[in-house]
């Protein structure tokens, strides 16, 4: 419960601040977003599984997040900066998808 | 006839784990197995070698922290990420609504320019009958039925020519992207069937709405037939006002054995329907502002 309200209480942080951001970081964002989405559904599963600690969580998500970031920034002076966001949204995408699967089995037992 | 297959082998070997035909997908097998860090598994062996419950609990302040952070990042992001589009969006619906600002101010300009054309005509002929010169006002009316400044009523046919089926379009419809051109409409191809028309007789021809005059240019721009410079689009229907022999005349002619041979080699498209009633608009004539009569040597023709 409590870290659903950190959650809620960062969005509302976000909304109502909304800081700008960089021009030159903005290609970065939505692969951060999706590596850190990764790194919450993988939490709440291991929070299901009964096998959660915060500290394997701050650092899957901090360096999904650095890993996710460097890879763009790498194909973007290889110039293959788009199949290479590709390739990181799939491999997060298809993680995202069996964790989310793995919740709903814990969940509804379906 | 004997089968090419072996029946004895690999149907009596069990299926080994070693041989698994899809090893090279193991990455992806992996990756679907199991998604989940296996950093949370060691750290629960570890926790529990040292007795201590396998999970940590969701209360620690580094999570709550972690999570403040990741919704201040999600809000950022997508934020940050929508704006853009937003602001091209309205870019966009701009532009697109100041193009149909000008199409509304064209069409409402040349109401204005057909009133005062008529107006003007109106009031030229009121003028000329008030000074009982009938001769003039008719003259004027001649001349701007021959110059196509004047719309133009009478009997005559519409030839619709068009570009063969296959030629057509490209995807989007758009006959100036398009390569293959055989089979297609060249401003020759116009020039010479009208040419010919006015050979048969034609007083008064317009493409597509255009009004042919002594100023109009059938012209090529890329794939693009222009005539008075604007582009037209297939099929091209050619009005044509003349007498009852234009049509024969024309299929006499030069004009119309020319079309009879795109027809038959290229699969050109035609169509010649005769009318009883043909309405030409008048052309947008650019008005002369320097060229003057050369003053003619002594004889003057008169007002005949």
């Amino acid at each position: 419960m409590i870290p659903a309200i950190g959650l809620l209480v960062g969005l509302v942080i976000g909304i109502v601040l909304h800081p700008d951001v960089p021009l030159g970081l903005q290609p970065y964002l939505p692969i951060a977003v999706i590596a850190a989405l990764d790194a919450v559904f993988g939490a709440v599963r291991a929070v299901l599984d009964g096998i959660f600690d915060d500290k394997v969580f701050v650092v899957s998500f901090l360096s999904n997040v650095v890993v996710a970031a460097l890879i763009v920034y790498l194909g973007d002076q290889l110039g293959v900066g788009s199949q290479l966001s590709t390739g990181v949204v799939v491999v997060l995408g298809v993680r995202i998808f069996s964790n989310v699967a793995a919740i709903r089995r814990h969940l509804f037992h379906a | 006839m004997t089968s090419p297959q072996r029946p004895t082998d690999g149907a009596t070997d069990p299926p080994a784990p070693a041989a698994d035909p899809a090893w090279s997908m193991s990455l992806i097998n992996n990756l679907m197995r199991t998604p989940l860090d296996p950093g949370y598994q060691a750290a629960a062996d570890r926790r529990a070698a040292a007795g201590k419950p396998a999970s940590t609990g969701l209360r620690s302040p580094l999570l709550i922290v972690t999570l403040v952070v990741i919704g201040a990042c999600l809000a950022v992001a997508a934020h940050a990420l929508r704006v853009p589009q937003a602001a091209t969006d309205s870019r966009r619906t701009e532009l697109i609504g100041g193009i149909r600002a000008r199409q509304h101010d064209i069409a409402a300009d040349s109401r204005t320019i057909d009133t005062t054309r008529r107006q003007i005509s109106r009031l030229q002929e009121a003028a000329l009958t008030r000074q009982h010169d009938t001769s003039l006002a008719k003259r004027l009316t001649t001349l701007e039925l021959t110059t196509g400044s004047a719309p133009a009523h009478g009997p005559g046919l519409v030839l619709t020519v068009n570009d063969a089926a296959g030629a057509g379009t490209d995807a989007q419809g758009n006959p100036r992207t398009d390569t293959s051109d055989t089979g297609r409409l060249t401003s020759t191809d116009l020039q010479i069937v009208v040419n010919g028309l006015w050979e048969a007789g034609a007083e008064a021809v317009s493409i597509n709405g255009q009004r042919l005059t002594t100023q109009t240019a059938i012209r090529f721009a890329g794939q693009a037939i222009l005539v008075n410079f604007r582009a037209l689009s297939p099929p091209y229907a050619i009005s044509v006002i003349g007498g009852p022999g234009v049509a024969d005349s024309f299929r006499a002619d030069s004009g119309g054995a020319y079309l009879r041979a795109l027809v038959s080699d290229y699969g050109i498209r035609e169509d010649l329907a005769t009318k009883d009633a043909v309405d030409l608009p008048a052309a947008v004539t650019a008005p002369l502002a320097h060229a003057s009569v050369q003053p003619a040597p002594s004889t003057s023709r008169g007002g005949s």
